[in-house]
């Protein structure tokens, strides 16, 4: 029999008048309630606040009010939205810049974008650019959980946050209403608490569908106001006649951003299933239980301890203590849950690169899952073909056993072929080669290994530790040079990673899971610690908890905060420092087993600077004619020595010495760069790019220009490791702080205003004819707001730009056709508009 | 009379149009582009000498006069259909040829005695049936000798194996092997015999008097057949670009070639929207009709011509046939996915729910169009004029949502071109630029795509006999 809720009830049902009014809430898209607000309180602001997490209480004691946005559902078309965004990002960001874009959002003083993934980072961006009188705040919330450290920095986010509002118009914050505005929060979550424990003892009488919508109505009014919501609601759902069924009971997890269609929740229910649990409107419910307002402490330290302390575990959380998946596991027991349930947005990141850790948790401890991916316009649900449970209640319809899927056989053929190379080059190939001789006999030479990331990297404080770094990015693109990646990227997605995620990852989980065998063939040693440099990439915190799980080994967080307004304020500098001092250091001298000597990282920062000038001199070369570099295909092994393993040593400064020279020898002859098939005939075209290369068939693609005389005069890709050109050097006077400022100024961790405004300076300085994104599927970093780039700088420069898209190293996504038609078309418009016509 | 040549070889058809100096069209030729490139190319380009011959006839007919004329000039429209037959008929006969091969083969050869006598039945039937096809009027799925044949085969298969004595799948089997050899083979129509035979057919021979219809056509035919026309310049583009068989310097992107061709067609264009099969693409012009920005849909070919053809296939219907039906949609269902992998399921979905056909088709259409315009949004957005190219520009349906989203979104009065011969603006656009080449002084250019596509007792069919000079006058003179 098809099992009923509250529905068979419904022609008595009490709650219907409130859900009806929740529901007419929750689905107006023009927000006509918090314009009511803002019509009965005359001056007061209303400040936008997108998933997951904003600091609702500070906001509401200075009478302003908090307005969650979720983007817009399925009832509205999207147009202007989506011509920003490419089809592999999520649906929340265009369907929010829709509303914004139709005058639905014009009610918002301000919008505040957390720090929840690199997408919502990046549409912070594009607000500042698209609206630029409007107040744009980026919440970056600490991912260290230290009072001292983390603590201090978000603090500081929180009084930056208050002044802000203070300057345009709200009353300015006050302790008093502060604590008030918190013990109203409290009295909120108190309730929430209440009808998640309903929920969960009589699911029959309340629905999650139904719990979804009384709590998302509230993030459209004062925690006050929710409160009386929820009091009437949780008074006559208790009057609610109902009967008791045996349904299956579930937990859902990964949609705590982007929001399912409502048609999908219930759906779960028809099928058979009690949802006990899940992480719709988490940002309601992102402190576990109370905000603790301790005498005499200002409720502002009060506000951040308690996200600090008592934050629920998430996605975009770093888990710093305690086991991936615990929480989730104590969530399943709590409810007496039967199984999870899955449901992350389409090409949601956090979610789905979470997931296959939180699936082994529960694998482990015997839990049964199955997951379901959607789109908050969607009508159709995907469910994905590797689930797990059988419950006998839920009759099979929901739950379903593991299926393996068959996939597209791959070539493992390498499509790079041998190209022309400099002396230079060979000699960076013998410095790699060496690097990775030290690598296989560290563990006889009792060497310790330490896995970093490129953007943010320490070399030289990890060199001073006698250790020794391996990067797995260069890792991955290594194997995607050498037609290994897709094979790996394969293995990643059969073991339960998602294929709309960051295809480096995969590659190297695939790898990792073929015996670690690095770029020589021979076997990587295990990493003794992962040294996290969360710099400008949300990604890399998954990655490194997902190489936590499997070897082990310590982590030690490096939270770089992201320049959201352009610039390094002391406060972000601070809180590096303050890492590096009290974290970093400490944690890799225990590793280590030796005393940090502040002189040897000194000396190594001066070898680096030295390093760093030559790089520039040969960046500006380009500003040549012809060039006698390509910035992009050739800066690529330009910076293969700075940006791994030397920065910081004697062979990186006698590598860039050297090369310098080359391309001076180059000028003199009035010679243009190398390519795939030796030196580069006529330039005719000066490009700049923006975006990685795609690793797989990186000769190919190089010669699509090469080939027709198009030569990359400067590029963004070169600057992910370390951007110098703009006079930033290592220094030894002040080495804690230069390191800080060199992972604050990393390419990606700058905002997409200073993103377009370097590449409209490369463009005139370089006086490059045209512009190119290679948009990559992989880099969301990189990729969320090309599309905005491109225009903008089309409008500045009246240069005109091509876009293209492919991926970093998994060659399903080069469409090799595809691609040259489109830079060919380019180059050809290129040229009529230089003759200013046909003829 | 010189021309030049313009290939648009796209995913789905293949296109060619022949110009003459002044920039006229001369002739145009579609095919399916089928699984041989080269193949399409020559067949396409051969359809469009053929309607070059075809037009020469028509100026010459409507330049008649005296005794007879009115009458040749009344008859013109059915001589063209009859011609149409006509080829129809000899592609029919190759078919035939074809079916004998193959039955003989070791896949089937166990069946012969039942299966051929099938098909020889369904064959003769078939021809039988062509003249109401092509001149009684009757409404067609679709121009390509494949959709038709395939159309007639399999209804008269379904009726010879209705008795079950006749394997049904190996029928069709057999069909699907035999049209692969005709659509692989490049044949080259002799005009005039053809039309003789054609003109046979709607005008009997009366006697032989020199006033008579059919004496003045035959004269006006003999005029059109023996004009020289010299090919002396091509230009090739297309979504096949890179596997073309044309010389590298002959190739122009897609994206100059639609963006010229419709602005040639209408010269106040700004703003082009071309969808073809496999991709949408959205050109801005300026007042020369030179590209100065272009967006492209990304790698999935969501929201493109391929995504109605799956709707079709899974309706059993003709594409064209889609656009008239979404037009009588009483309400739009909404649809937010034009994901071409879930076209089916999606449809099914819906169907399964009890919503109405045409108020489906209408929201898919709809959905399609709104990606086109978050494309020309990316690109841009649309100015005036605004003209929609492109194989989906044949459909009303799609055209009236374009014509509304454009009111909706845009203000004051876009104008909306579009052109009965949009499927040809790529390949106008090529030959433009081959007429550039010919009025700069540029040596010509000429494309050997027909060496591999010939048969191998002719001579390569647009081969480069005389180095740069390729004369059609002595195909017709048999």
């Amino acid at each position: 029999m098809e099992p009923t809720g509250p529905e068979s009830a419904r022609p008595a049902d009490p709650c219907a008048p409130l859900l009806e009014r929740a529901l007419g809430l929750v689905e107006d898209h023009t927000f006509a309630a918090v314009r009511e607000w803002k019509a009965a309180h005359p001056g007061a602001l209303a400040i936008g606040c997108m998933p997951i997490y904003a600091p609702r209480p500070l906001i509401e004691a200075m009478g302003a009010l908090p307005v969650g946005v979720f983007g817009a559902g399925a009832e509205i078309d999207i147009i202007r939205g989506d011509s920003y965004f490419q089809s592999y990002l999520c649906h929340i960001p265009r369907s929010t810049l829709e509303l914004a874009l139709a005058g639905h959002l014009d009610w918002a003083d301000g919008m505040i974008f957390p720090s929840i993934c690199d997408v919502i980072r990046n549409l912070g961006g594009m607000w500042q650019m698209l609206f630029p009188g409007r107040y744009t705040f980026y919440l970056d919330l600490p991912q260290d959980f230290t009072p001292a450290v983390g603590g201090r920095f978000y603090v500081e986010q929180l009084r930056a946050l208050a002044r802000d509002l203070a300057a345009r118009g709200a009353r300015s914050l006050d302790a008093a209403a502060l604590r008030q505005a918190i013990a109203d929060e409290n009295a909120r979550r108190q309730r929430l608490d209440t009808l998640d424990a309903l929920r969960r003892d009589e699911p029959w009488r309340v629905r999650a569908s139904e719990a979804y919508l009384v709590a998302r109505a509230g993030t459209l009014m004062t925690a006050r106001e929710h409160v009386r919501l929820l009091d009437e609601f949780l008074t006559v759902i208790r009057q609610r006649p109902v009967r008791a069924f045996d349904n299956a009971r579930v937990v859902m997890v990964g949609a705590f951003c982007e929001q399912p269609p409502l048609a999908l929740i219930r759906t779960l229910e028809r099928a058979g299933c009690d949802i006990l649990d899940d992480d719709l409107q988490l940002g309601l419910r992102s402190i576990e239980g109370p905000i603790e307002l301790r005498d005499g402490e200002d409720p502002v330290e009060s506000l951040a301890r308690a996200y600090l302390e008592r934050g629920v575990a998430t996605a975009s959380r770093y888990i710093a203590d305690g086991v991936k998946g615990a929480a989730l596991i104590e969530k399943v027991e709590r409810c007496g849950a039967d199984g999870v349930i899955f449901c992350a947005a389409s090409f949601c990141d956090p979610a789905l690169l979470d997931q296959p850790m939180l699936e082994t948790a529960l694998d482990r401890a015997g839990v049964p899952h199955t997951s379901v991916k959607f789109a908050e316009n969607q009508r159709q649900v995907r469910r994905e073909h590797r689930a797990v449970p059988d419950h006998p209640r839920a009759g099979g319809r929901v739950l379903r056993r593991r299926q393996t899927l068959g996939r597209p056989a791959m070539s493992t053929k390498s499509s790079a072929l041998e190209s022309a190379k400099d002396r230079s080059q060979l000699h960076q190939k013998q410095m790699i080669a060496g690097h990775f001789e030290r690598l296989a006999r560290a563990r006889e030479d009792g060497r310790k290994v330490v896995y970093t990331f490129v953007p943010g990297n320490l070399t030289e404080l990890i060199d001073a530790l006698g250790m020794l770094p391996v990067l797995p990015e260069i890792n991955a693109l290594q194997s995607g040079m050498r037609g290994r990646s897709g094979g790996y990227i394969l293995e990643a997605e059969k073991a339960g990673h998602s294929e709309d995620v960051c295809t480096y990852v995969k590659c190297d989980i695939g790898m990792m899971r073929g015996g670690n065998i690095g770029p020589t063939g021979t076997k990587l040693p295990d990493p003794d610690v992962l040294l996290l440099s969360y710099t400008g990439c949300f990604t890399f915190m998954k990655w490194f908890e997902l190489l936590r799980e499997q070897y082990k080994c310590p982590v030690v967080m490096l939270h770089v905060p992201y320049q959201a307004d352009g610039r390094i304020t002391p406060e972000m500098r601070g809180y590096v420092v303050e890492q590096l001092r009290d974290k970093v250091i400490p944690a890799l001298e225990a590793i280590a087993g030796r005393k940090f000597d502040l002189d040897a990282l000194g000396q190594r920062l001066t070898l680096s600077a030295r390093a760093e000038d030559d790089l520039v001199a040969v960046w500006e070369s380009a500003r040549h004619r012809p060039s006698p570099i390509d910035g992009y295909f050739g800066g690529v092994y330009y910076i293969g020595p700075i940006f791994s393993a030397f920065r910081g040593t004697a062979d990186a400064v006698g590598y860039y010495r050297e090369l310098r020279a080359e391309v001076e020898a180059r000028i003199a002859a009035g010679e243009g760069p190398m390519s795939p098939d030796g030196p580069l005939g006529p330039e005719r075209y000066r490009l700049v790019v923006e975006g990685p290369p795609n690793w797989t068939s990186f000769n190919d693609f190089w010669r699509m220009f090469s080939r027709e005389g198009a030569v990359v005069v400067a590029s963004t890709y070169t600057r992910v490791g370390g951007l110098y050109d703009t006079g930033f050097r290592h220094d030894s006077q002040h080495p804690l702080e230069s390191l800080a400022d060199y992972c604050l100024g990393c390419y990606t961790n700058l905002s997409l205003p200073a993103r377009v405004a370097l590449l409209e300076r490369y463009i005139r300085d370089y006086q490059a004819d045209g512009f190119l994104i290679n948009s990559v599927k992989s880099c969301n970093s990189f990729s969320a707001g090309q599309l905005l780039m491109l225009r903008e700088l089309e409008k500045r420069t009246g240069v005109p730009g091509a876009f293209i898209e492919s991926d970093l190293v998994d060659p399903r996504y080069f469409g090799k056709s595809n691609i040259e038609n489109r830079i060919q078309s380019y180059l050809q418009m290129l040229e009529a508009r230089r003759q200013g016509g046909y003829s | 009379m010189k021309c030049v040549v313009g290939i648009d070889l796209g995913s789905t058809t293949t296109k060619a149009v022949l110009m003459d100096e002044r920039g006229g069209i001369l002739g145009q030729g579609i095919t399916n582009s089928r699984s041989n490139y080269e193949v399409a190319c020559a067949v396409a380009h051969e359809e469009a000498v053929l309607a070059a011959r075809r037009s020469l006839l028509e100026r010459a007919i409507e330049s008649l006069a005296g005794p007879g004329a009115a009458e040749a000039k009344a008859i013109r429209a059915l001589l063209f259909d009859a011609l149409r037959l006509e080829l129809y008929l000899e592609e029919l006969g190759e078919l035939e040829d074809s079916v004998v091969r193959h039955v003989a083969g070791p896949a089937v050869h166990a069946l012969r005695d039942v299966l051929e006598p099938a098909a020889r039945e369904v064959l003769g039937e078939m021809r039988r049936a062509a003249p109401d096809l092509f001149l009684g009027g009757a409404a067609r799925k679709s121009d390509f000798f494949r959709d038709v044949a395939a159309a007639g085969f399999m209804a008269g298969a379904e009726r010879v194996s209705a008795d079950g004595k006749v394997p049904f799948d190996r029928l069709v089997g057999l069909f699907d092997r035999a049209i692969l050899d005709v659509e692989v083979r490049f044949r080259r129509p002799a005009f005039a015999p053809l039309l003789r035979r054609a003109l046979g057919r709607v005008a009997p021979e009366n006697g032989g008097d020199g006033g008579s219809a059919r004496t003045r056509i035959e004269s006006a035919l003999r005029e059109a057949a023996d004009r020289e026309i010299e090919e002396v310049a091509f230009v090739g583009t297309g979504y096949g670009r890179q596997t073309l068989p044309f010389p590298r310097e002959a190739v122009k992107s897609e994206i100059l070639c639609h963006g010229r061709g419709a602005h040639d067609s209408f010269p106040d264009t700004r703003t082009v929207l071309d969808i073809g099969g496999q991709d949408t693409k959205a050109i801005q012009v300026d007042e020369h009709g030179v590209v100065t920005s272009f967006q492209m849909n990304d790698r999935c070919a969501a929201g493109c011509g391929r995504y109605l053809g799956y709707i079709a296939d899974e309706l059993n219907l003709g594409l064209h046939e889609l656009g008239p039906l979404a037009m009588q949609a009483r309400r739009m269902v909404r649809v937010n996915s034009t994901c071409t992998v879930f076209a089916g399921a999606e449809l099914r979905d819906r169907l399964a729910l009890g919503q109405d056909r045409a108020d489906i088709l209408a929201g898919l259409h709809r959905a399609m169009m709104l990606r086109a315009m978050s494309l020309l949004a990316r690109s841009g957005g649309i100015s005036n004029a605004f003209t929609f190219t492109g194989g989906v520009c044949k459909n009303p349906m799609a055209t009236r949502i374009l014509e509304d989203l454009v009111r909706e979104n845009y203000e004051g009065g876009i104008t909306l071109h579009t052109h009965a011969d949009s499927i040809y603006m790529g390949a106008r656009g090529a030959a433009l630029f081959a007429l550039d080449d010919l009025r700069a002084g540029r040596p010509g250019i000429l494309p050997n795509f027909g060496r591999a596509a010939a048969q191998p007792a002719e001579d390569p069919p647009c081969g480069r006999a005389d180095p740069s000079v390729r004369q059609h006058g002595q195909d017709v003179d048999d």
